[in-house]
C-alpha cells in the first residue's frame, strides 16, 4: 500500500477525529495555565496514564485483559532510568524508543505461552508473568538498585523555547507523544487489521477457518499495547525523577483494568473516561486516600452488577439522542452510525 | 531430613490455599479472586480469637476455635458473595472475576482501616521444637501439617462419601448431566462457595499461627496460587495438589542453594513453559 492510498483510503472518522484533535489541541496546550502547580502534575499523571490505558485497550481488542501491562511498562522505565543515569548518559530519545523497544520484546517473548490461554486463564497467566518480572526489578539489585530503585533520573533536554524541566513544558512533551498515540492508535483501530483483530476475539475458529492468521491477530495488539505501555513507563520515570518496584505494582494495575471496565472497552475514548471518572474519585477523596482502592473497587462491582457497558454507553446513548436534533435526521438512520 | 521437613511444610501450605479456589473454579467455571482476602480474614480470625480467649481456654482450644469460627464466618461471606455476585452476573465468569478483583481491594480497605496496616503475629501456641535425625521440626509446624491433613482428608471424605460431594462432583464434571439428575444448582453454588471459602480461612488461620498476620498476605500469596493452578490444571484438585507438591520442592531447594529469592521468577518460568507445551497444565481436561 503506497502512502498516497492510505491518505485516500482514510475513513471519514479518522478525519473528523483529527479536525477533532486539531480544534482540541489549543484548548489541551492552554489548559496548564489555568491551573495551580498541584493539579498541573496530576494533568501529567493522567496523560501518562491516559497513554497506558490507550495501550492497555489496543491488547483488549484481541480478547484477552492483561494483568502483566503495568510490569511491562516498567521494562520501558527500568531502560531509560539506567541508561540515562549512566556516567555517560544516553539521550532521552534513544531511551524512549530503544525502552518502548524492550516492552515489545517481553510481550512478544511471554505471548508464545499466555497466548495459548483465554479469558481469566490469560488474566491468570499474565498475571504470574508480570509478578514475576516485577520480582526481577526488586532482586537484580545491581541493575535495577532493588527496592529503592534508581533515583537522580534527569528530564530531556527542552527544545523550541521549552524547558521540561517544568511541570507544564514536560505537559507538552507528554501531550505531543499522547496526540500522536491517539491518533496512530484511532487509525488502527479502523483499519483492516485493526478490525479483523476484533474479527478474531469476537470468533477465533470461525477466524481462522477463512484464512484469517488468527495468532498473528492476537500476537500484534498484545505486543503493540506494551509497546505503548513502554513508552509511558519511559516518561513516567523522568517525569518522577525516580523509579521503584512499588511504582509498578498492583494497584496501578487495578487502576487500568478498572478504568478499562467502568469506562467501557468497545470504543476508543471509554477507557479515557474510567480513567477520568477513578482519577476524579482519587482527588475528591484525597483526604481520605486510604478508602480510595475501596472506592475504584466498588465502582467496578456496581458497574459490572448494574449498569453493564460503563460510562462510554451512557454516551453513545447520549450522542443517539442528541444527532437527530443536531443534524436534523432521522433518528434510526443516524443510530447505525455511531460507535 | 531439614530439607525434606521443609519441603513438605511449604507443600501443604501451598496445597491448603491452592485447593479452596482450585474447587471454586472447577465447579462455577470462575475464579474467585477475593479468594486471597478470605484467607487473610481466617488469618484476622486467629489474631482476633486469641486476644479475647486468652487467659480464659487453653490456647490449643482458642486455635481449634479460631479455625471453627474462621470457616463459619468467612464461608457465609462466601454464601453471600455467590447469592449476590455470582448469582447476578451468571453465565458471565469473566465479570464475575473482575467483580471478586474489585472485592478484594475493598475488603482489603476495610481490614486496614479497621484493625490497621500493621502486621501482626500471634504468639507460639505450641513452643518448642523437636530434634528428629539431625532436622529441628517446631511443634508448631507439625500441628499445622496434621491439621492440613485433616483438612484435606476432610475434603476427600465430603467429596467422595457424601451425597452432597457427589453432586458438587457431578456439577464440576457436567453441570447439564447433573441437572438432568435434578441437583440443585443453587445449592451446589452455595455449598461449593461455602467450602471453597472455609477452606481459604482455615488455611489462613493455620498460617497465622506461623507467618505474619497483614491485610496484604492474601494478595502476596494469591499469584504462587495462580502458578500452581495453572500448572497444575485448572479445576483439577489431583493437579493441584501435585503441582503444590513440586513448588514446594522447587522453592525449598533453591532456598536451601542460596537462591530463594529467585524462586518466584523461576516458577513463573516453569509456568510460562508449561503453558507454552501443556496449555492444559499437568492434569487438566480439554476445556
Amino acid at each position: 500500500m503506497t502512502i498516497l492510498q492510505f491518505i485516500t483510503s482514510t475513513p471519514k472518522r479518522f478525519v473528523y477525529a483529527l479536525i477533532g484533535t486539531i480544534i482540541a489541541t489549543p484548548l489541551l496546550v492552554a489548559l496548564p495555565h489555568a491551573l495551580t502547580s498541584y493539579w498541573q502534575s496530576v494533568l501529567v499523571i493522567f496523560a501518562l496514564n491516559t497513554i497506558m490505558v490507550m495501550g492497555y485497550r489496543v491488547i483488549t481488542t484481541m480478547g484477552g485483559w492483561s494483568f502483566s501491562h503495568v510490569a511491562t511498562a516498567g521494562l520501558g522505565a527500568y531502560t531509560t532510568a539506567i541508561l540515562m543515569t549512566l556516567e555517560t548518559p544516553w539521550s532521552f530519545w534513544a531511551t524512549l524508543f530503544l525502552g518502548a523497544g524492550i516492552s515489545g520484546l517481553f510481550a512478544l517473548i511471554i505471548a508464545y505461552p499466555v497466548l495459548r490461554t483465554r479469558h481469566y486463564y490469560f488474566f491468570l497467566s499474565t498475571f504470574a508473568a508480570g509478578e514475576a518480572l516485577r520480582q526481577a526489578y526488586i532482586q537484580f539489585k545491581g541493575i535495577t538498585g532493588g527496592s529503592f530503585g534508581i533515583s537522580f533520573i534527569p528530564r530531556p533536554e527542552g527544545f523550541w523555547g521549552i524547558d521540561f524541566n517544568t511541570t507544564t513544558g514536560f505537559y507538552y512533551l507528554v501531550l505531543a507523544i499522547a496526540l500522536i498515540i491517539w491518533l496512530l492508535l484511532y487509525r488502527f483501530d479502523l483499519s483492516r487489521v485493526g478490525r479483523t483483530i476484533k474479527a478474531v476475539a469476537a470468533n477465533e475458529e470461525l477466524s481462522e477457518s477463512i484464512g484469517i492468521n488468527t495468532w498473528g491477530h492476537r500476537t500484534l495488539p498484545f505486543v503493540l499495547g506494551s509497546v505503548i505501555a513502554g513508552f509511558a513507563g519511559a516518561l513516567s520515570a523522568n517525569f518522577n525523577g525516580a523509579i521503584n518496584p512499588l511504582d509498578f505494582g498492583s494497584i496501578l494495575m487495578f487502576k487500568l483494568v478498572a478504568a478499562a471496565i467502568v469506562g467501557g472497552v468497545s470504543t476508543f475514548f471509554g477507557p479515557i473516561l474510567g480513567l477520568l471518572y477513578l482519577t476524579a474519585l482519587e482527588e475528591i477523596f484525597r483526604a481520605f486516600a486510604e478508602w480510595v482502592p475501596l472506592l475504584w473497587g466498588a465502582s467496578v462491582i456496581a458497574v459490572l452488577m448494574i449498569w453493564s457497558g460503563g460510562l462510554e454507553m451512557a454516551v453513545l446513548k447520549l450522542l443517539a439522542l442528541l444527532r437527530p436534533i443536531l443534524f436534523n435526521r432521522a433518528k434510526n438512520s443516524s443510530a447505525k452510525n455511531i460507535g | 531430613m531439614q530439607v525434606l521437613a521443609n519441603i513438605i511444610f511449604l507443600s501443604s501450605f501451598y496445597v491448603s490455599f491452592a485447593v479452596g479456589l482450585a474447587l471454586v473454579f472447577g465447579v462455577m467455571r470462575t475464579i474467585n479472586f477475593a479468594h486471597g482476602e478470605f484467607y487473610m480474614l481466617g488469618g484476622y480470625a486467629l489474631w482476633l480469637l486469641s486476644g479475647v480467649l486468652s487467659n480464659t481456654i487453653p490456647d490449643g482450644a482458642t486455635f481449634i476455635v479460631a479455625m471453627l469460627v474462621g470457616a463459619g464466618v468467612v464461608g457465609i461471606l462466601g454464601m453471600l458473595v455467590q447469592l449476590t455476585l455470582f448469582e447476578r452476573l451468571k453465565e458471565q465468569p469473566f465479570s464475575i472475576f473482575m467483580a471478586t478483583l474489585g472485592l478484594s481491594y475493598v475488603l482489603q480497605v476495610v481490614v486496614v482501616k479497621t484493625i490497621g496496616p500493621m502486621g501482626r503475629s500471634v504468639p507460639a501456641i505450641f513452643p518448642g521444637f523437636i530434634m528428629f535425625e539431625g532436622a529441628i521440626l517446631p511443634i508448631q509446624r507439625i500441628v499445622v501439617l496434621g491439621f492440613t491433613a485433616l483438612m484435606m482428608a476432610g475434603l476427600w471424605y465430603f467429596l467422595m462419601r457424601t451425597d452432597l460431594g457427589r453432586a458438587v462432583r457431578a456439577t464440576a464434571q457436567n453441570k447439564t448431566g447433573a441437572m438432568l439428575q435434578g441437583i440443585s444448582m443453587g445449592k451446589i453454588a452455595l455449598t461449593t462457595m461455602f467450602v471453597g471459602s472455609a477452606l481459604a480461612a482455615i488455611s489462613g488461620t493455620l498460617m497465622g499461627s506461623v507467618l505474619m498476620i497483614g491485610p496484604f498476605m492474601g494478595a502476596e500469596a494469591l499469584w504462587r496460587a495462580f502458578i500452581i493452578i495453572i500448572v497444575g490444571g485448572i479445576g483439577s484438585l489431583s493437579g493441584t495438589v501435585v503441582a503444590a507438591l513440586l513448588f514446594g520442592l522447587i522453592d525449598t531447594l533453591m532456598t536451601t542453594f542460596g537462591a530463594g529469592k529467585f524462586a518466584a521468577m523461576v516458577d513463573a518460568i516453569i509456568m510460562l513453559l508449561v503453558l507454552s507445551f501443556m496449555p492444559n497444565g499437568l492434569l487438566g481436561s480439554r476445556e
